[in-house]
């Protein structure tokens, strides 16, 4: 069926260049990607037809194995072998050892309170790395199915993961060369696979427990807008931790007293995760670990394990409460229940998420492959090969965002739960006569002690002019983007002196190591940096120079006047110029002023587009924008 | 450019006080289709980040308009009234009293037998009360007495910064 074409301001309208996108989700125990070919969101599978590749990086000297094969080194060669990487991810040094249970690898000692620095056979690599690693391997795979570069991806983090985990989330993307169209809470993206955009209105509520964490959002669905409403979690509870327990229990019962040595942790964990799966299809399993010393054999039944995991489910349904009190819904309000997370594979677990929710929970999309077909589907959206008058996500800042004040205390500035897009402003003043310079601490988190929230940076604001105690104004603007990430400025009003600052944690990558990281991992690949380089910024430029065109050619007549739109236009001959050329620096400047030459074009493009919106909304709106 | 209009305006509403919620909320959503960033995805960066500010401005108009506390302050605002979200002053000692009684209330249901019962009752007095100062700053504004409507959204600071307790408390319980 022939559809009529209608451009938005922003859109690019170009029905014959089809761009190529995809969605990843980077899971805990195993990571997929997925695109829309057709108009259907399908996994794309590697050569042997298997979707799912499994979290696991293995290093050896000059060499690094990603997947199954890197699996199959995990007991054998533990401390080279990395596994639920994830649970790293934003994570410093002082995290990692607050955590319930140790990893068996050797953290290298690193000067002051940074990232963990994991030592291996092949150096020490950072979680990003690691990340980075695994997703490389996605996109290649990507590359290979769509033939050719890949626009953009779109991938999908925990929706209670803080700041700094979706910030390392988005470092390691770009060390793998992908560009990040939207970092997508995967709650979010299971709604989408669903398809309920289809059905009209209602409230759904997403439970996601997948391999190492777990998510809860309460969505409300109307006209193909999802609007997240609440959402919770717990970003360190997950199947690994059913595993653990199982595991724990094989080695109380066994009387074993010696080293529970990398090897043996690995082996028993992994047979934890066969006896679990295989006793949601049967009641008993019997099983049988040896190793060195070690030794048990028994029988596990499914009453004890569910015994064994009802509290770590108690904890999830506890969640579930707190998020429906904050979205403001009962239970009995929810139309849908979507479950996501192989972890809910367990009949235990959707029979207990069924009870408390009082309706039969949605299983009929595979909970491996649902996140990535959402994400899939999204980055269809936002590439532009579907328009995104059909669907809009409205998403929510998980955990209140604040700075330090005297005394040690939390001043929340952005709360949780709050649309994101969202701007805040606070002004503070000074304590102390002649103050100069102002320190700001920004903390994450729900708790009134600053010691008890997620310090996320710091940064200073100097050279306000002497002024008594308490005369100073200044104005602190948290803002937090599409992606949840946080951008922090501050301004001393009397005066105009400003500071800004893009958030990048304590333990996170400062964005030179990240350019480092992603030089290293060309230069190992013998591909020219500079070329690469040079080619994106064309492609930046060609896109630009597109978008402003057919904003031009849209409404350049109505929204311009001849001298306004000869500036814009000069500005696109130069870009168009040095874009054919090769001074990456001269093309980069010429984007610029291009950015700026049409910046109030765009704003004129953005206020008309809201009246429209205004003028049409009594009727139907899409008939209104068809005709016109 | 719309963004510095009232948000009232900016949602093309009368304004009163009392809004109709469903019409509000259809706004919005056509708002947020038009400057969502997501739209911009493509886009360059310039735009990208006028449409953050503009997806930014309207999740804020919107917060303020559907929340009946934020969207007096604001109309006491755009009166020239500036009052912080915190609240202070002193009120009538009937208030007082009552509110001292309602605290009591939320203590005792703190260590009721079933908790969370208790504390939906309270709720329920909270809203109740909360209602009828809606209604008693509705009829201030429309007779412009601005100084009995700030002392009204003063009580009503008080009952919601009980109520912000009463979800504190709640959410302690589901913690434990």
């Amino acid at each position: 069926m022939a559809l009529l074409q209608l451009s938005e301001p922003g859109m690019t309208p170009m029905p014959h260049q089809r761009k190529l996108a995809v969605g990843i989700d980077l899971g805990t125990t195993h990571s997929l990607v997925a695109t829309v070919r057709s108009g259907t969101a399908e996994v794309i599978a590697d050569h042997q037809g298997r979707n799912l590749l499994p979290s696991v990086v293995h290093y050896a000297p000059g060499q690094i194995l990603v997947g199954y094969e890197a699996r199959e080194k995990a007991v054998k060669d533990a401390l080279n072998t990395i596994i639920s990487v994830k649970r790293l991810m934003g994570r410093g040094v002082e995290d990692v050892a607050t955590f319930d249970h140790r990893m068996p690898y050797h953290f290298a000692e690193t000067e002051g309170a940074g990232m963990p620095l994991i030592e291996t056979a092949a150096g020490n690599v950072s979680p990003v790395s690691v990340s980075a690693e695994i997703l490389k391997v996605l996109a290649a795979r990507g590359r290979e199915a769509l033939d050719g570069d890949l626009d953009g991806a779109v991938i999908t983090v925990p929706a209670y993961f803080d700041e700094a985990q979706r910030q390392a989330t988005k470092d390691a993307a770009q060390v793998a060369g992908l560009k990040v169209l939207r970092l997508l809470n995967e709650p979010t993206a299971a709604a989408i696979a669903y398809g309920l955009d289809q059905e009209g209105e209602g409230l759904i509520a997403v439970y996601d427990l997948g391999g190492g964490t777990f998510d809860i959002s309460i969505l409300r669905l109307q006209a193909g807008v999802f609007e997240v409403l609440a959402t919770g979690g717990d970003t360190a509870l997950g199947g690994d931790d059913f595993d653990r327990a199982i595991a724990e229990r094989m080695l109380a019962d066994s009387g074993y007293t010696g080293d529970v040595t990398p090897q043996l942790s690995r082996e028993l964990m992994e047979k934890a995760r066969s006896i679990k799966e295989q006793l949601s299809g049967q009641d008993v399993v019997a099983a049988e670990v040896k190793r060195g010393d070690f030794c048990w054999q028994g029988e596990i039944s499914r009453t004890e394990f569910e015994a064994l995991v009802s509290p770590l489910i108690e904890r999830t349904l506890k969640v579930c409460k707190s998020a429906l009190r904050d979205a403001k819904v009962k239970a009995k309000d929810l139309t849908n229940v979507v479950m996501v997370g192989g972890s809910t594979r367990v009949p235990y677990v959707r029979r207990r998420v069924g009870e408390l929710f009082g309706c039969e929970p949605k299983v009929d999309i595979d909970p491996d492959l649902v996140v990535a077909t959402g994400a899939a589907l999204q980055a269809d959206v936002l590439v532009g090969n579907r328009s995104s008058d059909d669907m809009l996500l409205l998403d929510v800042n998980p955990l209140s965002l604040g700075i330090e004040t005297m005394g040690g205390l939390s001043e929340k500035i952005i709360p949780r739960n709050a649309t994101i897009p969202i701007a805040k402003a606070q002004e503070f003043t000074t304590y102390k006569d002649g103050q100069t310079a102002m320190a700001i601490h920004v903390v994450q988190g729900e708790r009134e002690l600053v010691a008890d929230c997620r310090s996320l940076a710091r940064f200073e604001l100097r050279g306000i002019p002497p002024m008594v105690a308490g005369a100073a104004r200044i104005r602190v603007t948290f803002q937090v983007d599409a992606d949840g990430l946080l951008n922090v400025s501050a301004k001393e009003m009397t005066t105009g002196i400003e500071s800004s600052v893009t958030v990048k944690p304590s333990y996170g990558l400062e964005e030179e190591q990240v350019t480092q990281m992603l030089k290293d991992s060309i230069a190992h690949a013998r591909e020219d940096v500079a070329a690469r380089q040079l080619r994106e910024k064309q492609v930046d430029a060609q896109g630009l120079l597109i978008s402003i065109e057919n904003a031009l050619a849209e409404n350049g007549d109505a929204l311009l006047n001849v001298d306004e739109r000869k500036a814009i236009e000069v500005a696109l001959d130069r870009l168009r110029e040095v874009a054919v050329g090769d001074d990456e620096h001269a093309i980069a400047r010429e984007i610029e002023k291009a950015g700026q030459a049409s910046n109030e074009f765009a704003m004129r493009r953005m206020d008309a587009s809201i009246k429209e919106a205004l003028s049409g909304k009594s009727l139907d709106a899409i008939n209104v924008e068809k005709e016109e | 450019m719309s963004l510095t209009e009232n948000y009232f305006q900016l949602f093309d509403l009368e304004e009163q006080y009392c809004l109709d919620e469903n019409a509000l909320r259809a706004t919005y959503r056509e708002l947020q289709r038009k400057t969502h960033p997501d739209k911009f995805a493509e886009a360059g960066k310039h735009e990208q980040m006028l449409a953050v500010q503009y997806a930014a401005t309207i999740n804020d108009a919107y917060d303020v308009l559907t929340s009946p506390l934020k969207r007096a302050i604001y109309m006491l605002q755009l009166r020239g009234v500036e009052l912080d979200e915190q609240g202070s002053g002193l009120m009538d000692p009937a208030f007082l009293m009552e509110q001292m009684e309602l605290r009591e209330e939320l203590e005792q249901a703190s260590h009721a037998n079933n908790p969370e019962a208790a504390l939906e009752k309270v709720t329920e007095h909270l809203d109740t009360e909360l209602d009828a100062l809606q209604a008693d700053f509705k009829a201030q504004i429309e007779r412009d007495d601005t100084e009995a409507a700030v002392e009204t959204v003063k009580k009503m600071q008080f009952l919601v910064k009980l109520e912000t307790e009463v979800e504190h408390l709640a959410h302690e319980l589901l913690s434990d």
